[in-house]
């Protein structure tokens, strides 16, 4: 079993990326060419107007769907490849994965879902407990780790959420609107922690939000419009 | 297997949701009641079949039933060195326990009552009981004694006397016809003793006289079988091939007609009919689970569809689907073996007290004012108590069958993991 990665990001090259979903007889072409890139320990945000196919270029990176065409680099990794154990992989050490939702599993506790990546990476239990009680402290939660997901409030589920992204210590991180379904102040929160999280562990992020003000942390916005990325 | 897979198939389980759980709870009875039915049916079927199977093989058929065309009035005088007895006792032929010459002769007897009952009278060495452990076995002397030593005497069936009208001492009138068609000729016996065996058809019909009465007191001339009892009667083929090798010489019977018969072939059409018997009730009862496979079928289905989010994060953080899928296989498990190890110790536990459980419900009965209800009744199954057998090897099948077939339901419910995508996951827009 492969280390997890964990010194820092890895840069991320897209070209020529198409995605098109069935609409009843036709197709209906989401993104039709997009070319972007992220340095390592990058940072990126996507924006765009609901449906205009953010979210599918987060799910093509992290290699949860196959594009029509184009290329996806991450690292030495050509995700638009890897099947199999291998995409398992990728999935499991490249990438870390927060969602607007927080899709924590009821039935675990909050440190059991952190350590949950890392134990289906199959890495050592004692060392998973002692890197998910540290990321529990990180994001202010290690007094809430026997708690299950409905004993917390929305804003710490996310945090839960933001640790369990981080438990395999992925180069890459893959946010989707992370804050949409918070109030301003656990919104503001989340987004310090992430920021935070990111410098110092020195990952590469790329944020998709409609969140201007969020999107604006990155240094880097790229507007996503008719399937193609322009500047922001 | 990964440890977080076994976790997470038990934390689903514990936690499911209140319908979940009473409907797992009902999948988990509905295998506990079908295995605990089969475990009392399969032990009590066990019981009266192999009680009758006992009786048969070893009163009547024996393990290999050689049968020759010589008289038994010249059996006595037959070449020793030839007969059938003499030449298994001296061979090395494994595990043979005895060998029995005996004749059947059919006959009309008549004790106090007119009516004449058509009665098999078996003639059979003197020692036949100290030589033959299993008949010993299946033989109670209900009165007098099982002495044979006199040829005037006769033991009779406890229902055949009670159908006589005879007790011991008494003379009963024997009539039967010699092969050949001579004139019928009857003669007095006296009962010497009476036997119950608990197979009805053997009490009501037979009687026992020595071999030397049905040749000199009977004046029969019915023909000499031999009945050979194995220490393993399955392994009755392999005897079979042996006792021919013996009893041929030089291609030539040692006596004339000798033909050999296994239990198996002998008793083909009666044993046939008790396995069909149970093959169908096994059949019927197992039914249960066919309709407990279904119910957790649609249970997993239904944990599936709640938990698809749960299922697309965990494909999203790397769990491959077969994975996965052990999750709700696992769940399957857990049903199946809840259910079996309740069913079968239920089942266990109501088949090793029965009769003390129909003893409580006729109490019971009886307290309610149904004086005199029985549950089981010896008057119309011939028995005090019901039989039961139990035998681990159809424990671990029914075992292996309930399992089974809940896994199987589970596996094919869990088959609908690979259809939920991760990406439905970041469809939020």
């Amino acid at each position: 079993m492969r280390a997890p990665h964990s010194d820092s990001g890895l840069p991320v090259r897209v070209g020529g990326l198409a995605k098109s979903f069935p609409n009843g007889q036709e197709r209906l072409h989401i993104l039709r060419n997009v070319d972007f890139s992220v340095e390592q320990n990058g940072r990126l945000a996507i924006v765009g107007q609901s449906g205009s196919g953010k979210s599918t270029i987060l799910s093509l990176v992290a290699g949860l769907d196959l594009p029509d065409s184009g290329s996806i680099l991450v690292g030495d990794d050509e995700v638009t490849t890897l099947a199999g154990t291998g995409l398992d992989g990728y999935r499991s050490r490249t990438v870390g994965l927060v969602f607007q939702f927080h899709y924590l599993l009821r039935d675990f506790t909050a440190l059991e879902n952190v350590m949950l990546p890392a134990m289906v990476a199959g890495r050592r239990r004692t060392e998973i407990r002692d890197d998910a009680r540290e990321l529990l402290q990180e994001v202010g939660l290690e007094g809430r780790k026997d708690h299950l997901p409905a004993q917390l409030s929305g804003g710490e589920r996310q945090r839960v959420a933001l640790a369990r992204a981080l438990i395999n210590r992925p180069p890459l991180l893959l946010a989707d609107e992370p804050t949409g379904n918070l109030d301003d102040t656990n919104s503001r929160h989340v987004e310090d922690m992430l920021f935070d999280v990111v410098e110092r562990r020195r990952r590469t992020l790329i944020l998709v939000t409609h969140n201007r003000e969020l999107a604006r942390r990155t240094g880097t916005v790229l507007r996503l419009e008719g399937g193609c990325l322009i500047p922001d | 297997m990964n440890s977080w897979v076994l976790l997470a198939a038990r934390r689903m389980v514990r936690s499911g949701r209140s319908r979940k759980r009473g409907a797992a709870g009902l999948a988990v009875l509905g295998i506990a009641a079908g295995s605990a039915t089969l475990v009392v049916v399969l032990a009590v079927m066990n019981g009266f079949q192999l009680g009758t199977i006992e009786n048969i093989l070893e009163l009547n058929s024996f393990h290999l039933r050689i049968d020759t065309t010589v008289p038994v009035g010249e059996l006595a005088a037959f070449d020793h060195s030839r007969r059938v007895d003499t030449l298994l006792e001296a061979s090395d032929l494994p595990s043979l326990r005895t060998v029995v010459p005996f004749v059947e002769v059919q006959t009309l007897a008549r004790g106090f009552w007119p009516e004449p009952q058509g009665v098999v009278i078996r003639g059979v060495p003197r020692d036949w009981l100290e030589r033959d452990s299993g008949a010993t076995g299946q033989i109670e002397v209900a009165a007098g004694t099982f002495d044979l030593s006199d040829p005037g005497t006769i033991v009779l069936g406890t229902e055949l006397s009670r159908a006589l009208g005879v007790r011991v001492g008494d003379p009963v009138a024997v009539t039967h016809i010699p092969p050949g068609g001579s004139r019928p000729a009857e003669v007095q016996l006296r009962v010497a003793g009476l036997f119950r065996s608990g197979y009805l058809d053997f009490d009501r019909t037979w009687g026992f006289i020595s071999l030397e009465g049905a040749a000199e007191t009977l004046n029969a001339a019915d023909p000499v079988i031999f009945g050979v009892k194995l220490d393993d009667r399955f392994a009755v083929d392999s005897a079979r091939r042996k006792v021919e090798e013996i009893l041929y010489q030089k291609g030539e019977p040692v006596m004339p007609g000798l033909s050999v018969q296994t239990w198996r072939e002998f008793n083909r059409g009666i044993f046939g009919a008790l396995r069909m018997e149970k093959t169908m009730m096994v059949l019927l009862v197992s039914l249960i689970f066919l309709v407990v496979a279904g119910n957790i079928y649609h249970l997993l289905r239904r944990s599936i569809l709640e938990r698809s989010s749960e299922i697309a994060i965990l494909r999203a953080i790397g769990s491959g689907a077969p994975d996965v899928r052990r999750i709700f296989v696992l769940e399957g498990w857990f049903i199946g073996i809840a259910g079996t190890v309740g069913g079968l110790t239920t089942g266990l536990f109501v088949a090793a007290n029965l009769n003390e459980i129909f003893g409580v419900l006729e109490w019971l009965a009886a307290t309610l004012g149904a004086e005199g209800l029985r549950v089981f009744s010896p008057t119309y199954f011939y028995l005090d108590r019901i039989p039961l057998r139990i035998f681990p090897g159809e424990l671990f099948g029914i075992a292996l069958g309930a399992l089974g077939i809940t896994v199987l339901a589970a596996r094919i419910a869990a088959g609908r993991v690979v259809k939920i995508r991760p990406m439905e996951l970041l469809r939020n827009e």
